[in-house]
This record gives C-alpha cells, sequence and structure tokens, in this order.
C-alpha cells in the first residue's frame, strides 16, 4: 500500500486496488485518507460501476455537514499487500466527485505514522512497530 | 422450499429496518453492544452484530447472501466523509 501526500492539494492518500464481480479486472484508485470517516471505504459510482461492484445493503450516516442520510453499500474487494480484503464500500452519490475516501476502519489492522513536517505516510503493522520501536526510551510519551 | 418473499424497495426496507432497530433499543443486546454495528435483513427480521460495518454485513451475507441489509452504527451514526453527502444532484438526472 503505497500512501503519500499530494502535492497537488497537500492531502494525505493512499494507492489501492479494488475490484468487484468483472472477472479478472482490478482497478487501482487512489483514495483520500479521512480520519473524520468512520467507515472502510467511499467510491465514486462511476468506479463501482466500472469494477462490476454488487449492490449488498444501505447504512446511516451522519455528514460532515450534520446533516444525516443513507449510503447505498456495495461489496468489493481491495487488495492491500498481496491480499484481497472484503470490503462494504459507501456510493458517493454525486458524480462530480472523481475521488474515493479512506477511512479508519480500512486501516484498523496498521499504526500509521504521518510525517506532516516533511510529509510522509507509512502505514505499519503493529507486529513490525514493536520491533521498530524496540529501543524507544522507557518514558517515551504515548500521547 | 425457496422463500417466495420478494426484494422490497429501498424505502421499504430502510423503514422496516428502522422500525426493527427501535424494537430493539431498549433490548439487553443493543445495550450492551454500543459502537458496534448492527446489520438487519428485514425480511426474516434477524439481525446480526459486530465490531464493524463490513464484518456485520458479512455475518449477514451468510445467512442471506442475495438480500440487502441495513446497517447501522448502534450509539450514535457513523461519521461520514465530507464530501459524501449529496443532497440534490443539480446538473444531473437520477440515476437510480
Amino acid at each position: 500500500m503505497h500512501a503519500y501526500f499530494d502535492a497537488k492539494d497537500g492531502n494525505p492518500k493512499v494507492t489501492l486496488d479494488i475490484s468487484g464481480t468483472r472477472r479478472n479486472f482490478k482497478k487501482t484508485i487512489s483514495a483520500l485518507l479521512d480520519t473524520g470517516h468512520s467507515g472502510s471505504l467511499s467510491l465514486p459510482i462511476l468506479d463501482l460501476i466500472e469494477i462490476g461492484a454488487k449492490l449488498s445493503g444501505i447504512t446511516e450516516a451522519e455528514f460532515a455537514n450534520g446533516r444525516t442520510g443513507t449510503v447505498l453499500l456495495f461489496s468489493i474487494k481491495v487488495t492491500i499487500e498481496g491480499k484481497d480484503i472484503d470490503v462494504e464500500a459507501g456510493m458517493i452519490e454525486n458524480p462530480k466527485v472523481a475521488e474515493a475516501i479512506a477511512g479508519l476502519e480500512l486501516f484498523s489492522p496498521y499504526v500509521a505514522i504521518i510525517d506532516f513536517k516533511n510529509k510522509g505516510i507509512e502505514f505499519i503493522p503493529e507486529e513490525k512497530l514493536n520491533k521498530k520501536t524496540k529501543n524507544v526510551p522507557k518514558n517515551f510519551s504515548k500521547h | 422450499m425457496p422463500e417466495n418473499k420478494t426484494q422490497q424497495n429501498l424505502d421499504q426496507l430502510i423503514q422496516k429496518a428502522r422500525g426493527i432497530f427501535a424494537e430493539l433499543q431498549n433490548s439487553e443486546d443493543i445495550k450492551s453492544n454500543e459502537g458496534k454495528y448492527i446489520a438487519i435483513e428485514v425480511i426474516s427480521g434477524k439481525h446480526f452484530i459486530a465490531d464493524t460495518r463490513d464484518e456485520a454485513v458479512k455475518k449477514a451475507k451468510i445467512k442471506f447472501p442475495d438480500r440487502l441489509v441495513f446497517v447501522r452504527r448502534i450509539g450514535g451514526l457513523e461519521k461520514a466523509s465530507r464530501h459524501l453527502a449529496s443532497p440534490v444532484l443539480f446538473d444531473y438526472a437520477r440515476l437510480f
């Protein structure tokens, strides 16, 4: 999984491979990393159509503007580090929006290190992080 | 013998699922699972609780693979992202 700060808009993003029911077809997308999004992944309607995603359900959510509403969910697969993960992706209805949004749930198995100063992001599985931080002093603050 | 009940339209599904959730809201099952997710299959009325939205839907799909399910967070609603909301599709005809 490649994570980076997009030089065009300055936002943190991740590159993901997504697939649906369309045979042998994977699409590589870049998704905005949004810590205010508690779901896993939201995809523009055109991406969902392109991969042949199957409608699986509907959810209720509260949007950033305070409005509550419903969001259609589609079953897709996301390939992260060679593994296919089943994800219920929300549909972004607005066809003007072309960018996917990756939320907290998608990254729950990872520890993220975001270096705002040098514009770098790294996702590390917890077991690898423990190895990396083995030599951190005992008084290192977790906060 | 296969069930003869047809899939409901989305509005009916949402209304029925909200009704089922409202009935469940005071149950111990719901009270003790605040912050988790519930997936409701409205035709059977069955519900499935899990830590994440994806897991809740997955549990429901094992039992009902071809049914649409309604899923929501127990307690406060799930927070959706900034440009997920689409109150009006100004320049476009609706696709659905």
